[in-house]
């Protein structure tokens, strides 16, 4: 999937956890309007608290805040930019608790109950429990940054090279045992591979032409430097020498 | 292209804070709807 659709993706993931933690919110609130505990529906019970009407969106969000998140999470670790994964926690626990501190603080319910010490105590512990972990997300310039200002991951920003421009890059990569010049020089098939390692140049068949006319200009030279090497015409110390020319040549601005 | 640009990230963080205030005025009408 392209930019664009994980962009859509994360922001839509993001639209569904915010609603959900709107309806959480605005559920919670009138459920403790009519003092925290309700019932509806066919039941062998007298149900003394009817719940309010919008009362059964509340595990509904909950569900599909998890969702949200999850669609959310999926398509931002395609991105740069925001990570906010970790702001989801506090958002959750801080917006319930400041519920459970303002309603304990001061209940709603017409009985002249007082302070409901049970909420509050519920209310310390939810604002600890999503303060704490937002003091640690916002805490370090690193996790800031983190936060608002990541880098793509690298299995977005990492582009396919060939195995040419892999040798070019770094002439001292062995592809099984062989250098990357020997590699690129190739060998028809039937032949077996030169023996591993440094010593002596090897024996064997002169590698084929270079082959298509779109390969880099150093890949060809690579493997007519290697074919030589090969044929003799070159020691190791010449080859080597003729190879760095080569790759600076080509390297330098 | 290269996504780590500060332009890039821009974008992304105005998609999301974008996505989070529309979240809530959709929370809102749904609750404001239902209950």
């Amino acid at each position: 999937m392209r930019f664009l659709g994980w962009v859509l993706m994360s922001a839509a993931g993001m639209v569904l956890l915010a609603a959900s933690l709107t309806v959480l919110f605005l559920g919670m609130r009138d459920v403790m309007d009519v003092g925290g505990a309700c019932a509806s529906g066919q039941t062998g019970y007298e149900i003394a608290v009817e719940c309010p009407d919008g009362a059964w969106s509340v595990p509904v969000a909950i569900f599909a805040g998890l969702i949200g998140l999850g669609i959310h999470a999926w398509g931002a670790t395609h991105l740069p930019g925001p990570r906010w994964l970790a702001l989801a926690w506090p958002a959750l626990f801080l917006s319930l608790g400041w519920n459970f501190w303002e309603y304990g603080l001061d209940p709603p319910q017409e009985s002249g109950m007082g302070t409901m010490w049970g909420w509050v105590v519920c209310g310390a512990l939810f604002v600890l429990m999503g303060g704490l972990p937002l003091l640690g997300a916002l805490g370090s310039s690193s996790a800031r940054r983190r936060l608002f200002w990541s880098d793509a991951p690298p299995h977005v920003t990492r582009t396919r090279i060939t195995a040419a421009e892999l040798a070019v890059r770094n002439p001292d990569i062995r592809f099984a045992g062989r250098t990357a010049a020997e590699a690129l020089g190739g060998r028809p098939a039937g032949h077996s591979a030169p023996p591993a390692g440094d010593g002596g140049a090897p024996t064997g068949p002169i590698p084929a032409e270079p082959g298509p006319e779109d390969r880099p200009a150093l890949t060809d030279d690579l493997e007519r430097l290697a074919a030589l090497h090969r044929r003799g015409d070159l020691s190791d110390e010449e080859f080597r020498a003729a190879k760095a020319r080569l790759l600076e040549g080509e390297l330098s601005p | 292209v290269n996504l780590n640009t500060a332009a890039m990230k821009l974008l992304v963080l105005a998609v999301q804070l974008g996505a989070v205030a529309f979240g809530i005025l959709v929370g809102l009408l749904f609750y404001g709807a239902v209950s």
